[in-house]
């Protein structure tokens, strides 16, 4: 009977520690479940937020919408919040962890990161946010106008201090398509090239911005070229030949290359480089067109020079050193006539460049002046656009 | 379950290792940091573009032999001019005055005046800066004799030319102003007399620059009168200015309208006739600075070349009816305009620049005279070199090939003068530089006062910046503005005068010492102008060609001294061909070096005197 009792206890005890080992093994399993969970929750959180941070805001985002909010109603919270005290980065941070394709989220975190980033003067980042917000435009999406306007006219500030006349050309036409532009993105973009493009202030942000990414390409191109416009040929020739070494395909890169052989006048420098040039491509950057047009002046190749400057002035009507190109290069094949005609487009030209200093958004003299000279030079959009501003402008009745 | 007692430890070891866990759990990075928390690696080499400074002349390795000495207030040449500024950057506060060197006593030593400002508006008639004339007492010392001599320039004077207009041997002085011109006839005593408005038309614009040359060809000396913008005295334009606490301030050049230039033609009896409207000028409004008047083509008629602000330039050649005996009118002389066709209208990128002052002069010796303008902050200035054959005036923009080009993109360019400083037969350039406008407040990028800068001729207009290395002069920062050279101290060696703003001005003494020998010739005209503006001196038998003219006016609102000067480098003596206006040509040979004076018709040169004039 005891042996009975005792092997009765015995299984009991075996049982009651197969339980216990069988609870402990759960607690384990669990404790560590719970510990991934709760870890990999944390380590979802942005740069710079807490779970504290987290649970607050969410805590706002409930109280303010009268329901709770999913992890990106949140996260827009947190960002707004960061943005509202100046912390940028976490702002970033928020904002960089909403997809572009959330439906409510998506578009305006893209755009407000952008801004972020053009404002901290991570001008890559800035492009590549404003880019990919507009392109939900493509896309079907509403975006309201008032953000896309914005977006447009940042980049087009960042391409014009890149010195990306082509890439800006692109924004200034959409913002004209849309009716989104002003007076100044008007005069941008019919008469970009007369306007002075090497100022105090570009120069200087091309360094601020460098300083945030010294690798930028755009950006050192750029530096290279108000070297040039500033003077300094010797130093923007270093950095471009060191620039040319990293890509000797990048065609930007050799046109600024070519410029500043050019304005050197070393024509030896000029062929050198100018003979690992691809033949010419209609998606090249202008200046090298038009560097093509005056090396084949400089050889005397003055139907080429013609073709190139033509061109050019397809797309740009008053190009003025493309009509100057040209008028060499008709002069070259003795057509006196067609000479003359050029020779008259460059003098309106030059009047024209002067008068657009009076272009402003309350001067519709000012404006009406240019839309006649631009009238004159066949550019009738740019006249009709130009009046159109004028007569909205105070005192701006015919 | 889980709290019973019994089984509390194995709940107490999870909830203690939970607890373990979630206080040394580390919020893992985003996958994408932060862009503010990327480091860059600083091993990498710079790529930023050093900031330039703002001052960006040759480095410290220029050499060069070339070399002034500035002389102010210690020579007796005491002057610093009033242009009523206060803040506002009005449009006629900004451009200063200007400078002429001539001898207005025929003592053979040249003196100085000095064009001044006064309180606007002109209704104040505000007596207390007149302009100032300074004699020269040798040894570059000078004296003030403005009360003396009575040339008491009231007004806001701004450029001034010279020229012997009664033929009496004695140069008179004529003034531009922002407001009422004048014309000082100098009578001979070491005095001037103002010439009222019957005897001579009053300009009722804002001139600038003038220049005497015979435009007409009846032997006397006209008057070209260069205007620049149609503005108040009394209301003057302001604009809005970004500088905080400012409000509203001067304007650009661009938001005035510019008004046609003047053409005054001697009537022969010291008095002159408004030609202007029939040359045509009033139907050529510019907004001229600058005015220089030579024999571009060669042939020898002259031409004006009028260098406009912001404007395609002007090059006027003259149509003169002939006048079958009777005195030249007015209506004879047409001015027809070239420029476009000279290709020196416009630059070779096809802008027209803000032209501010002109020099003349033939830089690469091929015998024709090339251009050389000064313009704005942000623009280069602008060498247009001669290639006009017998059918037509043509010239290039030579300005990359002469290397001119990238020194001056950071400089705000006023007066030049063309001048061989070192006399080796090469002609070098001068450049008075300062802004217009104080943007200081906005960072260093904007400079205000800035250096002036001297570029040596290094053969076929080929320029170095030598600024560096020329004097102390060319370090200081200054708001150069009007310029004229002469041999002041009758040393072999050309001299300038610089008209400045707020700073006193200045004269450069050149101290070149390895400067070799040097002609200086007073032309004497007897059948055609005494003044024989246009008139052409070659060397003969030199290779490359070397000659001079006598232009009339050039730099900025300033007149330099009506004498022709060659670098003759160790030449002993030379031959010269002497094409004089009207055409005739005349030979004189062994000429030493020194300073003679030739007579028209006496094939020979007399030495200059300093002492006493040449009787005719």
């Amino acid at each position: 009977m005891t042996e009975a009792i005792t092997g009765v206890n015995k299984e009991s005890v075996r049982r009651r520690r197969k339980r216990q080992l069988l609870l402990l093994v759960m607690c384990i399993l669990v404790l560590v479940g719970g510990l991934i969970t709760f870890r990999s929750m944390d380590s979802q959180l942005p740069l710079g937020v807490s779970r504290v941070d987290f649970e607050k805001a969410a805590a706002e985002f409930k109280e303010e919408y009268d329901r709770p909010g999913d992890d990106f109603d949140v996260l827009m919270t947190l960002a707004e919040m960061a943005a509202q005290k100046k912390d940028s980065a976490t702002a970033i941070a928020c904002y960089q962890q909403i997809p572009t394709k959330h439906v409510r989220h998506g578009p305006s975190a893209r755009y407000q990161e952008a801004l972020l980033f053009a404002e901290t003067d991570q001008v890559q980042r800035a492009e590549d946010s404003f880019q990919e917000f507009l392109k939900l435009l493509e896309q079907g999406h509403q975006l309201p106008d008032s953000k896309v306007a914005h977006s447009r006219h940042w980049l087009s500030l960042i391409y014009g201090v890149e010195v990306r006349q082509e890439d800006r050309r692109i924004v200034l036409h959409s913002l004209l398509q849309d009716h989104q532009a002003d007076i100044h993105d008007v005069k941008q973009y019919y008469f970009g090239s007369l306007l002075i493009w090497q100022t105090a202030f570009g120069s200087e942000r091309v360094r601020d911005f460098l300083k945030k990414d010294p690798d930028n390409r755009h950006l050192r191109v750029a530096a290279a070229r108000y070297c040039i416009g500033e003077g300094r040929l010797k130093e923007a020739r270093q950095q471009l030949g060191i620039l040319r070494s990293e890509d000797p395909k990048e065609l930007r890169t050799l046109a600024v290359l070519l410029e500043s052989c050019y304005d050197m006048h070393d024509w030896s420098a000029f062929a050198k480089e100018f003979a690992s040039a691809p033949e010419f491509s209609k998606d090249e950057p202008w200046l090298l067109t038009q560097l093509r047009g005056e090396w084949a002046l400089h050889q005397n190749d003055w139907l080429k020079a013609e073709e190139y400057f033509q061109y050019m002035l397809e797309t740009d009507p008053p190009n003025a050193v493309c009509l100057m190109g040209l008028g060499r290069a008709l002069a070259g094949q003795k057509k006196s006539k067609e000479r003359e005609i050029i020779r008259q487009r460059s003098l309106l030209v030059a009047k024209l460049r002067v008068d657009l200093s009076a272009i402003t958004h309350d001067n519709p003299k000012g404006a009406r002046s240019v839309a006649s000279s631009a009238r004159q030079l066949g550019m009738e959009d740019a006249a009709a656009i130009l009046e159109f501003f004028a007569a909205r402008m105070p005192d701006g009745t015919p | 379950m889980i709290f019973r007692c019994g089984h509390f430890r194995p709940f107490a070891m999870f909830i203690g290792l939970a607890l373990f866990s979630a206080g040394c759990g580390k919020q893992r990075l985003p996958s994408d940091p932060a862009p503010a928390e990327k480091s860059f690696p600083s091993a990498v080499a710079p790529r930023i573009i050093e900031k330039s400074s703002a001052d960006p002349v040759a480095g410290p390795s220029v050499v060069t032999s070339l070399s002034f000495r500035m002389l102010t207030a210690e020579s007796g040449f005491e002057f610093v001019r009033n242009d009523d500024m206060h803040g506002q950057e009005r449009l006629f506060e900004v451009n200063g005055g200007g400078s002429a060197i001539f001898d207005f006593d025929a003592d053979g030593w040249l003196d100085i005046f000095m064009t001044n400002g006064c309180r606007v508006p002109l209704a104040l008639q505000s007596k207390e800066t007149p302009g100032r004339l300074f004699r020269n007492h040798q040894h570059m010392k000078f004296r003030d004799c403005s009360e003396a001599s009575g040339l008491m320039q009231y007004g806001y004077g701004t450029g001034c030319a010279v020229g012997d207009t009664n033929e009496d041997g004695f140069e008179d002085l004529y003034i531009a102003a922002f407001g009422p011109n004048q014309f000082w006839v100098n009578n001979g005593d070491g005095t001037f007399s103002f010439v009222s408005g019957t005897d001579i038309p009053a300009v009722p614009e804002w001139s600038s620059s003038v220049a005497f040359a015979d435009l007409n060809a009846d032997d006397t000396l006209d008057l070209y009168v260069a205007n620049y913008v149609a503005e108040s005295d009394t209301h003057p334009k302001l604009c809005h200015d970004s500088k905080p606490d400012v409000g509203d301030t001067g304007c650009s050049p661009s938001f005035f309208d510019g008004v046609s230039d003047s053409l005054l033609l001697s009537d022969g009896h010291g008095g002159f006739l408004d030609g202007s409207g029939a040359a045509g000028l009033s139907t050529l409004p510019g907004k001229a600075l600058g005015v220089v008047i030579c024999d571009f083509g060669g042939d020898p008629a002259p031409e004006i070349y009028v260098a406009n602000d912001g404007e395609a330039n002007f090059l006027f050649s003259l149509e003169i009816k002939p006048s079958q005996g009777e005195p030249v009118c007015p209506d004879h002389v047409t001015l027809r305009e070239r420029a476009v066709f000279a290709n020196v209208a416009l630059n070779e990128q096809g802008f027209a620049q803000a032209s501010m002052g002109v020099a003349a002069s033939d830089l690469d010796r091929n015998g024709l005279v090339d251009i050389f303008l000064t313009h704005f902050f942000g623009e280069s200035n602008t060498l247009y070199l001669n290639h006009s054959t017998s059918d037509s005036l043509v010239f290039q923009d030579a300005t990359r090939v002469s290397a001119l080009g990238p020194p001056s993109l950071r400089k705000l360019a006023f007066g030049v003068v063309s001048l061989d400083v070192d006399n080796n037969g090469w002609k070098d350039l001068l450049v008075a530089n300062g802004h217009t406008n104080d943007r200081t407040w906005s960072g260093p990028s904007a400079p205000y006062r800035m250096t002036p800068q001297l570029f040596e001729n290094q053969g076929n207009a080929l320029f170095v910046d030598v600024s560096n290395a020329a004097g102390d002069y060319f370090h200081r920062e200054l708001l150069g503005r009007g310029m004229a050279m002469g041999d002041l101290d009758r040393d072999g060696r050309m001299d300038a005068v610089v008209s400045q703003q707020i700073d006193p001005s200045v004269i450069l003494q050149n101290k070149t010492k390895s400067a070799g020998s040097s002609l200086f010739l007073r032309l004497i005209g007897r059948t055609c102008c005494r003044t024989p503006v246009t008139a052409r001196v070659t060397l003969m038998n030199t290779e490359p060609t070397a000659c001079e003219y006598l232009v009339g006016g050039g730099s900025f609102q300033s007149a330099s001294a009506n004498e022709i000067h060659f670098g003759l480098a160790d030449a002993r003596s030379v031959d010269l061909e002497i094409l004089w206006p009207g055409g005739d040509r005349e030979i004189v040979t062994d000429v030493t070096p020194g300073y003679w004076t030739i007579r028209q018709g006496d094939h020979r040169a007399w030495p200059t005197n300093h002492s006493e004039t040449v009787a005719d």
